[in-house]
């Protein structure tokens, strides 16, 4: 699955759905879309601080990593 | 007072006294369970012959020499996700049924040890994860959710067929449901007590604790229990403190702060109960002043979401390929979701959580505790589901300790909460402004014998 920090929180829900297995049919869609919702919201809100080391964290081999 | 309207620490006092013995409790404890269970639909399996066998042994032990141990005779209802040895745990999946535990859970080991008479299994959601309601009622309007996912463990309780009930929180499964039913509820520190043989949920958050009707009570069943146990890797080392006597000596004029993200979130009905709540701990003596979350609050609950539902993947992603079929369908969408999602953003959500955990514990610097609505909302109907963590989780992804107490009734007779937060292994001074919140709150009416 293709998921980049840069996504929307709509494209991010679609990769879930596009890459998750769906055991429930058509008729059980909607959980799937709605736990989708929750995770896109989640991924969204935790990718606003960012991925790179923190300032309290120790420094990685070869210097800050580019953004 | 009828024998099943006794807190624990009344029923201990009462049988160190020999004002009843236990095979009496026990077998008040069943009629009542007879009588209401029709209605409350609390119990998962009641074990009727063992516990009146073990409580003919301690009545005949009580003739003889008097024990000292602290829930000597206590019965107890026990959240069918813990191990009891010879009665099944069911988890709410129905391949589980019938499959008999041949050990105790480590804390039905200590719970034993120092006296418990293990009174049944209580209902919970599947696998203490699922969203659907269970068949558990909530006593005070039975088309109500007790809350979960410790439903049964919150509706016994607060339909006083058991003064005590286990239960575990990995979101807000034991002070929702608490709150939901007016009763109160106690989850402590991550690692206070043990998970040997529970059925996992997330291993980053899952908590043991307690559902019962005082704050002396949770205290002198937590000292009971919280110790160390090499079986459960989380374990903490950190000894038991004098909990008991720190529920004995109320805290009064504490200073606490009045968690703002909660109050600006909370449905109108719950945030004028707790307006009303602070207010009369203020006119009682309590500093209050309102504080607010150093990180912003959607962060922390996405952060708890992404490594519960990964985790929760992992626990259940061989047998759910054998027998998804079984399991309900938003746990089943969980499970896959939890699947697919990149590795990055769990080793990125326990990231934050590090970092956080030192801003939020400074929110502690000066006070004696936090205080907020323990729910968003008053108990929703049942066929929504068994309600809103998110006020639960923001601790429970800590590990921070907690208690709810009923503040009340709303004009419908229905209950609501107040949740005091501590930092970490804070618990012994939780429980001494819990004392006193709770002498200026009053007691509770019975749910289901109130007019």
């Amino acid at each position: 699955m293709k998921m980049t920090p840069h996504m929307s929180r709509d494209e991010i829900q679609q990769a879930l759905l596009d890459a998750a297995h769906n055991p429930l049919g058509e008729g059980g869609r909607h959980h799937m879309v709605s736990v989708a919702a929750q995770a896109a919201r989640a991924i969204h809100s935790v990718l606003k601080e960012p991925l790179m080391p923190f300032s309290e964290e120790p420094e990685v081999a070869g210097g800050k990593i580019a953004p | 007072m009828k024998l099943h309207d006794l807190t624990v620490t009344q029923t201990a006092a009462g049988l160190r006294k020999g004002e009843f013995s236990p095979v009496e409790l026990v077998e008040a404890l069943l009629a009542r369970i007879a009588e209401t269970e029709p209605d409350v639909e609390a119990w998962e399996v009641v074990d009727a012959d063992g516990a009146l066998r073990a409580a003919r042994w301690m009545t005949e032990r009580m003739r003889e020499r008097p024990s000292r141990r602290s829930l000597w005779g206590i019965p107890i209802g026990i959240k069918d996700i813990f191990d009891v040895k010879g009665l099944p745990t069911s988890a709410g999946f129905e391949p589980y049924r019938g499959k008999v535990a041949g050990e105790d859970a480590g804390m039905v080991t200590q719970l034993r040890e120092a006296g418990a008479i293990v009174l049944g299994k209580t209902v919970t959601v599947q696998f203490a994860t699922a969203l659907d309601s269970p068949k558990a009622c909530n006593p005070w309007d039975l088309s109500r959710t007790p809350g979960g996912s410790s439903s049964g463990s919150a509706a016994s309780v607060a339909a006083r067929q058991v003064a005590v009930a286990t239960g575990t929180q990995t979101g807000g499964s034991i002070l929702r449901p608490a709150a939901y039913c007016g009763v109160v509820g106690i989850k402590p520190t991550f690692g206070r007590i043990s998970r040997y043989k529970v059925v996992p949920v997330s291993w980053s958050f899952d908590h043991p604790g307690f559902l019962l009707r005082s704050v002396a009570d949770a205290a002198l069943m937590l000292e009971a229990v919280a110790m160390h146990d090499p079986r459960d890797p989380f374990s903490a080392v950190q000894e038991a403190e004098d909990f008991v006597g720190a529920a004995a000596s109320p805290l009064e004029a504490p200073e606490l702060g009045l968690v703002m993200d909660l109050m600006d979130r909370a449905e109108p009905p719950v945030r004028e109960a707790m307006e009303k709540a602070a207010t009369q701990l203020a006119k009682a003596g309590a500093r209050i002043r309102p504080i607010r979350l150093p990180v912003e609050m959607d962060r922390l609950l996405g952060a708890h979401f992404l490594i519960r539902v990964t985790e929760a993947a992992a626990v259940h992603a061989v047998q759910h390929a054998a027998l998804g079929e079984h399991y309900e369908p938003n746990l089943r969408a969980n499970i896959e979701i939890g699947q697919v999602l990149p590795a990055w953003l769990n080793v990125h959500s326990a990231r934050l959580r590090r970092r956080y955990r030192a801003q939020m514990s400074d929110m502690f610097s000066g006070l004696d505790g936090l205080i907020a609505p323990t729910a968003s909302n008053l108990p929703p109907d049942r066929s929504t589901g068994v309600g809103d963590p998110s006020f639960q989780v923001i601790w429970s992804f800590f590990g921070m300790p907690n208690i709810t107490l009923p503040t009340g009734l709303s004009p419908e007779r229905l209950p609501h909460g107040m949740q005091i937060i501590a930092p970490c292994f804070g618990e012994a001074r939780m429980f001494r402004v819990a004392a006193w919140a709770e002498s200026v709150f009053g007691p509770m009416p019975s749910a289901l014998d109130a007019a």
